[in-house]
């Protein structure tokens, strides 16, 4: 998500006025300390243009029968 | 062989320990001071459970202060607090205003608690009936702000907030619970009604430390 916030040019600052949350929580959710809730992550991914599983990764597969 | 983010996870827990041991151990050397400043005739009248609430009070007001000091000098503060860096504190003045002045609050609460006169302390420097008012008026007062200001936190806010309440109740039921029964079976020392206030006090703080270190939030 940090890369996407560099590339529009926001600081988390503004990022997180955009959102309307808190710069500790963006920083939270950067540095991997806070999963954001479903609705946050759609706006964020709004925001942006991406799907959330474009936003975020999830390394998690299912398992094979 | 641990991998890297094992490795990474050791350190960030060892650190955020290491925060939470320096944190409590000024805290305490601070509060114990402040019992000093207030002379051992009181502080020897008041017994063990009094200087207990005093001292948790007074961890309390230092973290306003502290808090408090960062805010009214973000330069400054920026070195002292867990935060990135100036320009978060002053971004977020509204919100940690709020805990200055609830943090603030709580810790005079305690305190005066701590020094009120009851039959079995005439030595205390508030009336019961000044301490038992002031705490009234924080609880109503708590609550009045909480519901007003219910929007100005965010979703971290509140979940640190659950995550915090849910440590401090079982850390509280786990050591109320064992004192009260070893004190009910003659096994332990008496558990008085003030013990109750210092413990719920002193495990929410506990308790709020706990569910920021482990989300690595004490470190940056």
């Amino acid at each position: 998500m940090r890369d996407c916030r560099e590339r529009a040019g926001w600081s988390q600052g503004e990022l997180a006025r955009r959102l309307g949350v808190s710069r500790q929580t963006i920083n939270a959710v950067e540095t991997d300390k806070y999963d954001p809730s479903l609705p946050l992550a759609l706006r964020m991914a709004q925001l942006f243009g991406l799907e959330v599983r474009e936003l975020f990764i999830d390394r998690w597969t299912p398992e094979e029968e | 062989m641990m991998d890297a983010m094992t490795q990474d996870r050791l350190s960030k827990w060892k650190k955020s320990a290491t925060r939470l041991v320096a944190g409590g151990l000024v805290g305490m050397a601070a509060s114990a001071g402040a019992l000093v400043l207030a002379g051992s005739d009181l502080v020897g009248a008041m017994g063990p459970s009094r200087v207990a609430l005093a001292t948790i009070g007074l961890i309390y007001g230092l973290m306003a202060l502290m808090v408090g000091f960062g805010l009214a000098a973000p330069r400054a503060g920026a070195k002292l607090l867990n935060v990135a860096d100036a320009e978060e504190l002053r971004e977020e003045r509204s919100g940690m205003l709020l805990s200055v002045v609830t943090m603030g609050a709580l810790g005079l609460v305690l305190v005066l608690l701590a020094v009120a006169r009851t039959p079995g302390f005439a030595a205390g420097l508030v009336s019961a009936e000044v301490a038992m008012g002031a705490l009234a008026l924080s609880v109503v007062g708590g609550a009045v702000a909480s519901w007003a200001w219910r929007d100005r936190f965010d979703e971290l806010n509140r979940q640190l907030g659950l995550e915090g309440c849910f440590w401090a109740f079982c850390l509280s039921w786990v050591l109320l619970t064992l004192w009260a029964a070893a004190d009910f079976l003659g096994l332990g020392a008496s558990l008085t009604a003030i013990d109750v206030v210092t413990t719920l006090a002193a495990m929410m703080l506990l308790g709020s430390f706990i569910a920021v270190g482990r989300r690595g939030m004490m470190v940056r």
